[in-house]
């Protein structure tokens, strides 16, 4: 397992991408926001061991480590790009005030739902609608 | 190092002696193959970054979204992406071994790749079966449809890794591709890590977030 030939041991960077995917799925499994922990938390900790998983394969894996400018120079502005399109897409379906697309409470087949942003806006409607509440 | 392919390689790349003209590497400063092979994969970069992309804006735009922990069997499918990983393993070590030129491992690590490739393919189509089974199709709303677009395309893709790979090995085992071709063995690696790399960030995003 040494990978002289490849200048790294591919054995370690495989040991752990095994102990990330672990503790990634622990941590999805235990911060989620029906238990009471924000969802910030969540994401922020599951995109942490996904980029950290990815760079291993792309840095190591697939060698890009030791490559020359030219692929690199291929690879990275096409991410970029990318988020270019996002960003043009977002201001018209994820920011529209007008949006409804009921997935989970309506279509749901088990009724089984985390209803990430109503929760929150209903608990204020209710706040708001109660005697004596303000 | 030893590992990064000379840029102008003369038993493929040398012009013919009577066009004295071309006798100069007017090519990419790395090896051919592995240039187009970062091309074709760049290209697959933006589809699924498009795919993943739109995921995520969808879902934003969307006012609830259900647990994926109670559609999806997260379980099974963090084995598989085990799997996924440890192809990705002995497809390094079949690159390693091409590099040697020691056919016999060459040939079990491709072998192995292959084998764990197709269970995590086997894997995939069983919970397919399942969902669709329990009504859980493509049209039934927002989160199932991204969810087989993105699995599916992706599916897509290993099953092509595993078919380039079979053909891969097969030149190997009937000596159709030789020492001097061990490249072809790299640009297939590079692809099926990337497809790897691919079910890292779904696998994270679509089962657990």
């Amino acid at each position: 397992m040494s990978g002289e030939n490849l200048g790294y041991s591919a054995f370690k960077i495989f040991v752990i991408l095994f102990i990330l995917t672990a503790l990634e799925v622990w941590w999805g499994m235990t911060f989620r926001p029906d238990a009471g922990y924000s969802r910030l938390l969540l994401w922020g900790g599951l995109m942490c061991f996904a980029v950290a998983k990815g760079l291993l394969i792309f840095m190591y894996f697939m060698h890009m480590r030791f490559e020359r400018w030219i692929v690199w120079a291929l690879i990275v502005p096409t991410p970029a790009l990318i988020l270019v399109i996002l960003f043009a897409l977002m201001p018209d379906v994820s920011f529209n005030e007008q949006r409804d697309h009921p997935v989970g409470d309506m279509l749901d087949p088990r009724g089984r739902v985390v209803d990430m942003v109503t929760r929150d806006l209903e608990r204020h409607d209710t706040a708001a609608a109660e005697p004596g509440s303000e | 190092m030893n590992y990064a392919a000379p840029a102008y390689d003369p038993a493929i790349d040398a012009p013919a002696p009577h066009h004295p003209i071309y006798d100069y590497d007017s090519g990419p400063p790395v090896h051919r193959g592995k240039f187009a092979i970062w091309l074709f994969l760049a290209t697959e970069v933006m589809f699924f970054t498009g795919l993943i992309g739109t995921y995520i804006v969808i879902r934003m735009g969307t006012r609830s979204w259900p647990n994926p922990e109670d559609r999806l069997a997260v379980g099974i499918t963090a084995v598989n992406t085990f799997f996924l990983i440890c192809s990705s393993f002995t497809m390094v070590k079949a690159v390693e071994a091409s590099m040697r030129w020691a056919k016999q491992a060459l040939l079990g690590w491709l072998g192995l790749t292959v084998v764990i490739g197709s269970i995590f393919v086997g894997i995939q189509v069983y919970e397919y079966i399942e969902l669709i089974k329990h009504g859980s199709l493509p049209n039934v709303d927002l989160f199932w449809s991204t969810f087989y677009a993105m699995t599916g395309f992706h599916g897509l893709h290993v099953s092509g890794g595993v078919l380039w790979l079979i053909i891969v090995w097969l030149g190997v085992a009937f000596g159709i591709l030789r020492r001097e071709h061990r490249m072809r063995i790299e640009l297939a690696g590079l692809y099926w890590h990337f497809v790897d790399l691919v079910w890292v960030l779904l696998f994270t995003i679509v089962y657990l977030m």
